[in-house]
C-alpha cells in the first residue's frame, strides 16, 4: 500500500516589515551614499533582508521613507523626485533597483518578500503593490538572484513594468 | 455636433452614470454619435484602438487633449485592466496640477501631491478612488494616479475636432 507523496514544502519567505529599516548605520550599512540621496538623507532607511543577531546581513534595502519626509514638510505640495531604491550589498554595490519606494510610494504601499536565504543572500525577492487607485494591486518583476553575476534579474515583466525597471542605473 | 460641456454635464447626471465610468462616457459619445452602442471599458479601449472614427492623441501631450477639449472636441481616454478596465473623458478647460484631494492609507487620511500637470478629466466610477470621480476638478492622471497611466490612450473623435 503506497503512501501520499510529500508535498514540496513553501520556501521560506519573509516579509520585511519597515520596522525593521533603520538609518543606514544603525542597520549594519556604513558606507556612504550616492550624492542624489544627500537632500533626503535624515529619512533614508536601510532595511537588512536577512542576517540576524549572530549573522550580519549581506543585503539591504535603501530607500526614502517619504511619509516621514512628507510629515515634516508639509508645504510640499508636489511629490518630490526622490531616488529610486537599491538592493546593496555589504561592499556598497547596487545589485537591483526597485522602481517604487518602499513602504510607501504615494498612495501606494509595498509589500516585500524575500527567501529563502542561500549563503546569507535571499534567493528570490517578490514585491507586491497595494493600489487604491483605479485598476487595483499589481506585483513588480520578480527579482532572482544570479551568484554568478552578482546581482538580482527580474525576471518578469508585468503590466506595469520591465524588466529594464529593476536594473541599477549605469 | 452639440456643445462638449452641455453633452458632459448631461451624462454626468443620468442616474445609471453615476457609479459607472462606461455607462457615463457612453453617454457622452451618444450626444456626438448616436448609434454608438454601449461597451464596458475594456471593450471600448478596443473599439476606439481600431474605429476609424477616432484619432489617437499623444498621452504625454496633455496641453494638446486640453486644447482640443477647449475647442469642443471630443476626447476619451481608457486602459483596459482585469477584470475592468477604465475610461474617461478630457474635460475642456485648462491644464492643472494633479492631486489635491484626500485619500485613506492604512487608516491615515492624506492629502496626494501633485505628480505632474495634466489635463482635466470627466469621469464616474464604481470604485471609491476619489482620482477618477471628476467633475473637471482632478485630472487624467488622477484617475490611475501612478504607473498605470502610462499605458492609458487617448482618441479624439475626428468628426469633432475643430476645423483647421
Amino acid at each position: 500500500m503506497g503512501t501520499a507523496c510529500a508535498s514540496h514544502p513553501t520556501p521560506p519567505f519573509k516579509t520585511l516589515s519597515p520596522a525593521q529599516c533603520a538609518p543606514p548605520s544603525q542597520a549594519g550599512y556604513h558606507l556612504a551614499l550616492a550624492t542624489d540621496w544627500n537632500t533626503y538623507k535624515p529619512y533614508v532607511r536601510a532595511c537588512p533582508l536577512g542576517g540576524s543577531g549572530k549573522a550580519p546581513a549581506k543585503l539591504w534595502l535603501l530607500t526614502v521613507f517619504a511619509q516621514s519626509y512628507l510629515d515634516d514638510h508639509p508645504g510640499q505640495t508636489n511629490w518630490p523626485n526622490f531616488p529610486r531604491p537599491q538592493l546593496v550589498g555589504a561592499d556598497g554595490r547596487c545589485l537591483a533597483r526597485l522602481p517604487e519606494l518602499f513602504p510607501f510610494d504615494e498612495p501606494r504601499t509595498l509589500r516585500l518578500q524575500y527567501g529563502p536565504l542561500v549563503e546569507g543572500m535571499p534567493g528570490e525577492i517578490r514585491v507586491h503593490v497595494s493600489n487604491p487607485a483605479v485598476d487595483g494591486d499589481y506585483e513588480l518583476p520578480v527579482l532572482r538572484w544570479m551568484p554568478t553575476q552578482h546581482k538580482y534579474v527580474a525576471q518578469n515583466n508585468t503590466g506595469e513594468y520591465t524588466r529594464e525597471d529593476m536594473t541599477c542605473p549605469n | 455636433m452639440p456643445e462638449l460641456k452641455a453633452a458632459l454635464d448631461a451624462a454626468y447626471n443620468l442616474p445609471d452614470s453615476l457609479h459607472s465610468c462606461s455607462n457615463f462616457v457612453w453617454h457622452v459619445i451618444q450626444a456626438f454619435v448616436p448609434d454608438q452602442p454601449y461597451m464596458v471599458a475594456n471593450d471600448l479601449v478596443k473599439f476606439l484602438a481600431r474605429s476609424n472614427d477616432w484619432e489617437e492623441v499623444d498621452r504625454t501631450d496633455s496641453r494638446k487633449m486640453a486644447d482640443l477639449a477647449k475647442a469642443g472636441a471630443l476626447v476619451v481616454g481608457g486602459r483596459e485592466d482585469t477584470p475592468n478596465g477604465h475610461v474617461l473623458v478630457v474635460y475642456p478647460g485648462d491644464v492643472k496640477e494633479s492631486g489635491g484631494y484626500a485619500y485613506v492609507s492604512q487608516g491615515k487620511t492624506l492629502m496626494l501631491r501633485s505628480h505632474g500637470i495634466y489635463a482635466r478629466s470627466m469621469s464616474r466610477s464604481l470604485g471609491s478612488w476619489a482620482g477618477a470621480k471628476s467633475d473637471g476638478d482632478k485630472t487624467v492622471w488622477d484617475a490611475w494616479a501612478g504607473p498605470k497611466f502610462d499605458k492609458v490612450r487617448f482618441w479624439v473623435l475626428k468628426a469633432s475636432k475643430p476645423a483647421k
